[in-house]
């Protein structure tokens, strides 16, 4: 395994069990914090999500600029200008994209936690989760690329589609538009839909209101808090634009001939057979070597 | 000359892998705090939950450790002890950075 899988893998297993749990519990807990603010709690808040940022947009670039990824990949791998503006431009946008996507489907989970309690925010996601296993299943795209007997390989590839699918949820981790894990188009579905969901859960919440305290769950009244509800909007409209512009650096600054790359319809199989007709050597032999027959 | 830049090991290459475990570090250190803190107000179950997910994290990382490892003992035991001490983002980053040869022992991609 490369050295730049390993440290992929190692970082994906830290934000999907850690960093983006902890960011929900903690900015549910900033937003609902009474006069007395302890600011290294709302510091801690900040380090998990830029944390996630970071690691995110790390590997993202680090998978794109990486010398194996480049040569044997080289119809998906290249977004990424190795030097000049750009790259500064694109990586930018690659933190602000990530930690956008996380601030946005942490409110959206924190508000539907206020409204409907656990239950609610667990139905909301299982549902966006279903559907795009549905959507994986209905373009006979659900089984995963390594090379594993088929039912080890069918537990993994659930596993591993359901982990992608929550860490792109939360991060906007621009290599899951791989046609090896969601696709282009699906993962441009998806930011947007994370999105809109903030606006959703908000909209949700004006109409229910918060649910009643239950066991240790105290709510302060709005009075005694220093987010009132008000502010949930704007913080998601700030969120929202600061995704807006992300999105269009991103598009503006990366290689032109790679843009493609963020809304294309190309299944796994496709894309192997792709690489396939590339008549490299190289990447021929990792086709039969390194993949599901 | 290109391949030399990327696989020469250079003091810049490690104060950034120090670093990315320095930020490692700082992350647990915070989530620490905030589970004394929630401790410290009475949000016990808020408490429970964060430091839940904090071992989960570890042990999901010493799992992946064992499966990608498994045929090295004694390279295991040393990414083992790297991850328990938060020091093994260093060495995957520094790893990355000056494009380490694989040995052979991991699994394959």
């Amino acid at each position: 395994m490369p050295p730049v899988n390993e440290m992929m893998m190692f970082k994906l297993c830290e934000v999907f069990s850690e960093s983006i749990p902890m960011a929900v519990i903690q900015l549910k807990n900033v937003l609902e914090v009474g006069g007395d603010v302890d600011w290294i709690v709302v510091g801690a808040f900040l380090v998990s999500i830029m944390f996630v940022a970071e690691a995110v947009s790390y590997m993202t670039y680090m998978k794109d600029i990486s010398e194996e990824s480049r040569s044997t990949g080289k119809i998906f791998y290249g977004f990424m200008p190795l030097s000049g503006h750009r790259m500064h431009v694109v990586k930018i946008s690659l933190l602000c994209m990530s930690f956008s996507c996380c601030t946005a489907k942490s409110l959206e989970i924190v508000v539907l936690l206020q409204v409907g309690g656990p239950f609610l925010a667990a139905q909301v996601l299982g549902a966006d989760l279903g559907i795009y296993l549905i959507y994986k299943f209905a373009r006979n795209d659900f089984r995963y690329w390594i090379p594993l007997p088929r039912g080890t390989s069918l537990i993994a590839s659930f596993a591993l589609r359901v982990m992608v699918k929550i860490v792109t949820d939360f991060t906007g981790f621009l290599h899951a538009r791989h046609p090896f894990e969601m696709g282009g188009f699906y993962w441009f579905i998806n930011m947007i839909m994370t999105q809109v969901g903030v606006f959703g859960a908000l909209m949700v919440k004006q109409e229910f209101g918060w649910r009643e305290g239950e066991g240790e769950v105290v709510v302060l009244p709005e009075e005694e808090r220093v987010l009132k509800d008000e502010d949930y909007l704007k913080l998601a409209v700030l969120n929202f634009a600061l995704w807006l512009i992300s999105m269009a650096g991103l598009y503006i600054a990366s290689e032109k001939k790679f843009n493609h790359t963020f809304y294309s319809l190309v299944t796994g199989k496709q894309f192997c057979r792709k690489l396939f007709e590339t008549d490299q050597a190289m990447t021929i032999m990792e086709i039969f070597n390194c993949h599901r027959r | 000359m290109g391949k030399e830049l990327n696989t020469t090991a250079t003091w810049h290459k490690l104060a950034l892998s120090v670093g990315v475990s320095l930020a490692s570090m700082i992350d647990v250190a915070s989530d620490v705090y905030t589970i004394s803190y929630y401790h410290r107000i009475g949000k016990h179950a808020t408490a429970n939950l964060m430091t839940a997910f904090v071992l989960l994290c570890i042990f999901l990382q010493m799992m992946l450790v064992v499966a990608i490892h498994h045929k090295n003992r004694r390279r295991m035991v040393l990414e083992l002890l790297g991850t328990i001490t938060f020091t093994k983002p260093a060495f995957n980053k520094f790893r990355v950075l000056t494009n380490a040869s694989i040995d052979g022992h991991e699994v394959s991609e």
